[in-house]
C-alpha cells in the first residue's frame, strides 16, 4: 500500500524516480557506499585502459561495467 | 463589473485555466525548461486550444454522460450581454456544482497533462518522434538517456570537465548527479561527486592536447618537430561530498555513459574474476 501511495505521490509531485533521473537510486546507493565507489572507480580506470575490469559487488550482487557511449562538449 | 470585464474573467477561468493547469503537468518535469513567456503566440494558442477542448469534453460529459445538468449558454449569453442581477441570482443557486465541475475540469486537465508526459518519457516517444522532444535538451545529454535499451536500465556519467584558470586548466573528474539551469534556460551549474583535481600548467600543453583526458602521455614531445616541454599535472582528490562548477567557466565536459548491469552469479553468489575477463574480452 505504501508502494502505491508513493507511486501516486511521485506522479503528482516528484517525477524524477519514474522518469529518467541523472542519478538513479542504484547509483546514488553504489556512490554512498565506500568500498563499491571505490571498486566503481577502478573498475572504470580498468575500461579507460582497456583492461578487463572487476565486479563491483554492492548488497550481495554483482555488477559489471559496461560502456553505453561517449559525448564531448566543447564551450 | 462590465460586459467586457466579465467576459474576460470568464474565458480566464474557463479557457485559459484548465489550459495552463495542462501544461504545467506537462511540461513540469525535468525534461522541460518551460517559464511562462505571455508573448510567445504558439504557447498562447497552445493553452487556448487545450482550455476549449477540455471544456467541449467537459460539457459533453455533463450533457451526455451525468445528464442530470447542463451549461446554459443561454443564461451566459444574457449575463455577457447585459450583466444584471438576475443572471447572477440564476448562477448563485449552482454556485457550489459550478465551483466543484471547474475544480474537477483542472484536476482532470493536470492529470491528462502529467500522463502523457509519463507516457511520452517512459515509452521514449521523445526519442522516437522529434516533434514529441521536450526543449530541455541538457537533460538528454546529461541524463544519457539515448544509450538506455531497457527501462530498469540505470547510466552513470564518468565526467571530465575542463576549467581555465589564469596559467592553468583545471580538469575535474567525477561523475555527475544534478544540474542547473538558469531562467532562460540556459546552463548555470554542474554537480559532480566523488571528484578528483588535476591541474595542468597551460605553457605545457602540446598543440594538439586540450588537457582533457588523463594521462598525458609520455611521448607527447613526438609532435611536429618542435620541442615541447614535458607536461606537468598534479592530481588531488577532493575530500568534499558534492562539487557545484559554474558552467561559464567551463571549457570543455566529456561525459562516459557506463551501464551497471548485474553479473550473473555462480554457486557462491558472485561472478568470478576469469568469468568476467571472458566477459570483457
Amino acid at each position: 500500500m505504501s508502494n502505491t501511495f508513493e507511486r501516486i505521490l511521485s506522479f503528482f509531485f516528484i517525477f524524477s524516480d519514474y522518469g529518467f533521473p541523472i542519478f538513479g537510486k542504484q547509483s546514488k546507493e553504489i556512490l554512498e557506499d565506500v568500498n563499491s565507489s571505490r571498486q566503481l572507480l577502478e573498475a572504470i580506470d580498468k575500461d579507460k585502459h582497456g583492461q578487463p575490469s572487476l565486479p563491483i559487488r554492492h548488497k550481495n550482487k554483482s555488477y559489471r561495467l559496461v560502456r553505453a557511449g561517449e559525448n564531448s562538449l566543447v564551450s | 463589473m462590465t460586459s467586457i470585464t466579465f467576459a474576460v474573467a470568464l474565458i480566464i477561468v474557463t479557457i485559459i485555466l484548465p489550459g495552463g493547469i495542462f501544461r504545467r503537468g506537462f511540461l513540469s518535469s525535468e525534461f522541460s525548461n518551460y517559464h511562462l513567456r505571455a508573448s510567445n503566440f504558439s504557447e498562447i494558442v497552445f493553452t487556448l486550444g487545450v482550455g476549449m477542448f477540455s471544456q467541449t469534453i467537459g460539457i459533453l460529459i455533463l450533457k451526455y454522460v451525468i445528464r442530470k445538468y447542463y451549461v446554459d449558454f443561454g443564461i451566459l449569453g444574457q449575463i455577457l450581454a447585459a450583466p444584471d442581477r438576475k443572471g447572477f441570482e440564476k448562477i448563485g443557486l449552482y454556485a457550489t456544482e459550478i465551483f466543484i465541475y471547474n475544480l474537477l475540469l483542472c484536476v482532470a486537465c493536470f492529470i491528462a497533462g502529467r500522463g502523457l508526459m509519463f507516457l511520452i518519457i517512459t515509452r521514449n516517444w521523445d526519442l522516437r518522434w522529434r516533434a514529441l522532444r521536450f526543449d530541455n535538451h541538457w537533460n538528454y545529454i546529461f541524463s544519457g538517456k539515448e544509450f538506455v535499451e531497457r527501462k530498469e536500465q540505470e547510466i552513470i556519467k564518468y565526467t571530465n570537465i575542463c576549467v581555465s584558470s589564469d596559467d592553468t586548466f583545471i580538469v575535474y573528474t567525477g561523475f555527475l548527479t544534478n544540474y542547473w539551469l538558469d531562467n532562460d534556460g540556459k546552463l548555470e551549474i554542474i554537480e559532480l561527486r566523488t571528484v578528483k583535481r588535476k591541474i595542468i600548467e597551460r605553457n605545457c600543453i602540446s598543440e594538439f592536447e586540450d588537457g582533457l583526458d588523463e594521462p598525458i602521455a609520455e611521448n607527447m614531445t613526438k609532435s611536429k618537430g618542435k620541442s615541447t616541454k614535458k607536461p606537468k599535472h598534479t592530481e588531488y582528490k577532493f575530500a568534499i561530498h558534492k562539487l557545484l562548477i559554474p558552467y561559464s567557466q567551463v571549457q570543455n565536459i566529456s561525459i562516459t555513459y557506463y551501464e551497471l548491469e548485474e553479473a550473473p552469479k555462480d554457486e557462491d553468489g558472485y561472478v568470478k574474476e576469469t568469468d568476467t575477463q571472458e566477459i570483457n574480452s
